[in-house]
């Protein structure tokens, strides 16, 4: 039985080989093409004890300008409903860039699902566009009538942004997250380790001359 | 079947002499109405540093939550702490309470059952006639509020202290004293697998020379269920909490329901038991908090990481036990098996294949520190396995230098070597014995060069993940290399193909797959590699264990660059100073982590029983011999093997500047403990002893050496501390 196995593996070595092989290089070039998004959070100014709720009832316009040298997947913003009970309102959000003014993301945020006080994520649609210099606008639509909501900040004035409420700036800055994203490519490695042992495996077969002879016996 | 009723026959009238000739029944005293006087003594323990410093912080963040939350602070005062001598003190009530029993009565076990809210220690002692007859120590945990423990000795009175931080209440305190006949299994168990061992050793001359493996398969899986079956749910391996809930977490796909039980081995929240009965109790309610319905519901990607495979064979059995709905102990137990099969089944081949060294790879398995590390959750013993058949292959390879590589062989050593290095990076190094391998191996230079250079890279390869994570974009240099080796393979000789056109087909879908290969990776998706900053948990300037103060890998490493002679000798001065102890000494050998080592002088018996199976030779192992070149290459292996071990923990786990290296285990050496006994095997003590003793008596005293240290140790360490 062992004999036969052995017979067997020498006789189709190469072509199990170069099968597993081709296999893998095939395996790596897929891994690359679907990799996973991972989120990575960077807390930029996230410092406690010194929260402030800028007010943003309707007609009232927040915004963050901001400087990202890489492409942004969403940013992180605190909210505080302030103990009250909203239905229909919303926060609109609008990402553009500051010098031509093109918008690069936009959403809402419904405050009914939010808690209290909640730090929200709000995605940017195509984060390669969001990069540079951006300027984050946050306004109120209360279907709800006279409440309104605030956005977190602090004293703390963050280096390369500037947060202003209807044009007038505020000294302090929001309290924000930036959301990155980069790819993962789980089975990269098993697909690299088995790349290079089978191409090492390879030369290791012996030529096909001695193997017919071998076969032969 | 004989062995079995002479188990059972110590088990009844040894260890059941009192409850046989000394009968008596169990009494309960309830001691809130046998309104036993209670002498109560209050003793002040003054607060560590430590505790002090975490009542400061947790006082600090208590305060910050309400700033939160917008309420006012209101300093929580806990009315065990007072301030005595000027100090901030613990006050200790020790409440002693003496049960007169009806007669004068031998006293086997006391139960203590009494509800409280946090676990209690207290001590027993049993008196005669006034006089001191024994004493014990105990532990009440809340989860349980019933503990039981061990005495010995006829008493007519039990003096019970107990220590709490309160004032004692004896409502719902009750005493049990009793002498019970029963009959223990674990000690069965024991007995009837130390038995059979040993008649097989006796009886069983021509298996234990010619089925080493086999013998070692026996002495493995029985010993090792032992193990399994007496240390149960304690955790007293290494870090077995940590490798326990990575054992748990890969055995779900993507989905992790952590039940209370399984929350509790993870948090060392488990009831530690010492007797047969608190080991039942602790069964019964891990066993009853085991409910999958109220599970924590935690997610996880399907795929499982590199460094986490070691665990699979945990896992695969951990899920098996849960699919069968067994028990939680038992499915812990079952998960701890997984590892001990795995373990043997790599052993088992390893032996097998083995040309030379047979005895030595079964007396390194069967040390009762890798058998126990073994039946725990952890991933050394895999790690152990996978490297010692790599080995073993290599060897079986320099043995025969005329011989080519076969393809098989080639990819088996290439798999372990990558295999058992994923848990412990460094270990790839051996991989590197490789690249040492005769040119008679090879059909050309070129073919050689090739596959030693990609032996290289792979090595590279792994030891680069040591400060990159394995799933992220490859950096320019690791494309290059991939592409290269890709490319390498067009300079392949002519001999290898049938025809010139075979050849040329064949180099130009090599240069065509390396040409596509290229384009995708950099055009599908060229910008996103390294194009958002890794969490800083990743990044490699905050690196260092957190677990010593002043540990930073980047500034440990710059010191080292800065002053090398300085780091060269705190490296050789720490390599000398534990050679004997960490190679042949009780730590890698005789070491049950937290359970207990034996004494130091057992070192004596650990390097007999090395050196016996380095030095004798059996009879079909003599006629090979390791040239010296091959020595050389060895001791080379192993010297750099223990300075990368050294060298990576004064890196990740030694304070910056540090004179000495610390967390460097014994137990790291294990895996290279057989390249490094091959170097002292010799002509001399071949001719001149081994000739002289029979093979069966070589094996008997070997593995009757390791059967008496493995049941020392099982006895002494695991099944009396915790299942008398």
């Amino acid at each position: 039985m062992k004999e036969k196995v052995i017979a067997l593996l020498n006789r189709y070595g190469k072509l199990i080989v170069s099968f597993c092989f081709v296999l893998s290089i095939l395996g790596l070039i897929l891994n690359y093409a679907f990799p996973n998004e991972v989120l990575s959070t960077q807390a930029v100014n996230m410092k406690t004890g010194d929260d402030r709720y800028l007010a943003l009832p309707q007609g009232t316009v927040v915004t963050y300008s901001y400087h990202t040298q890489y492409p942004m997947r969403g940013i992180q913003i605190g909210i505080h409903k302030g103990e009250q009970t909203f239905s229909q309102g919303m926060v609109i959000y609008k990402v553009f860039r500051t010098d031509t003014k093109e918008i690069v993301a936009n959403g809402v945020i419904a405050l009914a699902a939010l808690t209290d006080t909640q730090y929200v994520y709000m995605p940017f649609e195509d984060k390669e566009k969001c990069v540079g210099d951006l300027t984050l606008e946050l306004s109120y639509d209360g279907g709800d009538q006279g409440v309104a909501p605030s956005i977190i900040a602090n004293s703390t004035l963050t280096k390369d942004t500037a947060t202003a409420v209807n044009g007038q700036t505020y000294q302090g800055s929001l309290k924000t997250s930036y959301i990155y994203s980069y790819d993962r490519y789980p089975l990269k490695l098993d697909f690299k380790y088995m790349v290079l042992v089978f191409a090492a495996v390879f030369l290791t077969l012996e030529p096909r001359k001695r193997v017919e002879k071998y076969a032969k016996k | 079947m004989g062995i079995i009723i002479a188990a059972c026959v110590v088990e009844g009238g040894i260890y059941n002499f009192y409850s046989i000739f000394q009968p008596s029944n169990p009494v309960s005293f309830d001691l809130n109405a046998t309104k036993t006087k209670v002498d109560t003594e209050i003793t002040y323990v003054p607060l560590t540093e430590k505790e002090a410093e975490n009542l400061e912080y947790q006082k600090k963040i208590n305060q910050q939550l309400s700033e939160l939350k917008g309420e006012t602070y209101v300093e929580q005062e806990d009315p065990s702490l007072v301030t005595y001598e000027g100090k901030l003190s613990h006050k200790i009530y020790n409440s002693t309470m003496t049960v007169d029993l009806p007669s004068a009565e031998y006293v086997k076990k006391i139960t203590l059952t009494y509800p409280v809210k946090s676990n209690m220690g207290y001590h027993v002692t049993l008196k005669r006639a006034g006089e001191e007859v024994d004493a014990c120590y105990g532990t009440l945990y809340a989860k349980l509020g019933k503990d039981t423990v061990n005495t010995s000795g006829k008493a007519d009175q039990v003096v019970l202290t107990l220590t709490t931080s309160s004032e004692f209440n004896a409502q719902g305190a009750v005493l049990t004293v009793s002498n019970p006949f029963y009959m223990n299994p674990y000690r069965v168990l024991f007995f009837v697998s130390i038995a059979l061992l040993f008649a097989f050793l006796v009886l069983s001359k021509e298996w234990i020379v010619k089925k080493v493996e086999v013998v070692f398969v026996l002495f493995s899986l029985l010993l090792g269920t032992c193990i399994i079956a007496f240390v149960g749910t304690n955790q007293y391996s290494w870090d077995e909490h940590i490798h326990w809930e990575r054992a748990y977490e890969n055995s779900f796909l993507s989905t992790i329901l952590t039940t209370e039980s399984a929350m509790n081995m993870r948090g060392l929240l488990t009831p530690v038991y010492n007797t047969y009965e608190d080991k039942k109790e602790v069964a019964t309610y891990t066993n009853a908090i085991n409910d999958l319905t109220k599970a924590d519901v935690g997610h996880k990607q399907r795929y499982v990481e590199y460094k986490y495979r070691a665990y699979l064979p945990q896992s695969v059995l951990l899920f098996a036990g849960r699919i069968a709905h067994l028990p939680f102990t038992l499915a812990f137990a079952l998960g701890k098996f997984g590892n001990l099969l795995c373990y043997t089944l790599l052993m088992y081949l390893a032996i097998r294949i083995s040309k030379i060294g047979k005895p030595m790879i079964a007396a390194i398995g069967l040390m009762p520190t890798p058998l126990f590390l073994a039946s725990t959750y952890s991933y050394d013993a895999f790690v152990t396995g996978f490297l010692m058949i790599g080995f073993v292959l290599w060897l079986n390879e320099i043995l025969e230098p005329d011989k080519p590589l076969k393809w098989y062989t080639a990819l088996l050593m290439l798999a372990c070597f990558i295999i058992g290095s994923w848990s412990k990076l460094p270990y790839i190094l051996m991989a590197l014995l490789l690249c040492f391998l005769p040119k008679n191996k090879f059909r050309s230079r070129i073919q050689e060069i090739l596959f030693k250079l990609i032996v290289v890279v792979i090595a590279a390869m792994t030891l680069q993940l040591i400060v990159t994570a394995a799933d992220i974009a490859d950096g320019k240099l690791s494309k290059f290399l991939l592409v290269s080796v890709l490319l390498l393979f067009c300079i392949l000789p002519k001999h290898y193909f049938k025809n010139r056109r075979q050849e040329i087909s064949f180099k130009l879908l090599v240069i065509g797959i390396t040409a596509v290969a290229v384009y995708l990776v950099l055009t599908l998706h060229a910008g996103s590699a390294f194009a958002a900053p890794i969490s800083v948990a990743d990044n490699i300037v905050h690196a260092g264990d957190k677990r010593t103060e002043g540990a930073n890998m980047m500034q440990q490493l710059q010191f080292m660059i800065h002053n090398p002679l300085t780091y060269l000798g705190i490296l050789l001065g720490s390599i000398a100073k534990f050679f004997y102890g960490y190679c042949f000494g009780t730590q890698p050998w005789l070491l049950y982590a937290y359970a207990g080592e034996f004494a130091k002088g057992f070192s004596v018996v650990t390097t007999f029983v090395l050196l016996g199976a380095a030095l004798v030779q059996p009879k079909n192992e003599r006629n090979a011999s390791l040239s010296k070149s091959v020595k050389v290459l060895l001791g080379i292996m192993v010297f750099g093997l223990m300075s990368v071990i050294w060298t990576s923990m004064y890196v990740s786990f030694t304070a910056v500047g540090a004179k000495e290296i610390v967390g460097v285990q014994a137990r790291y050496y294990i895996p290279f403990i057989f390249p490094l006994l091959l170097l002292l095997r010799n002509r001399t003590v071949k001719e001149k002893w081994a000739s002289k003793i029979s093979e069966g008596l070589y094996y008997r005293i070997l593995f009757g050496t390791l059967l008496f240290l493995l049941a020392y140790g099982t006895y002494t360490f695991l099944l009396k501390p915790m299942c008398f």
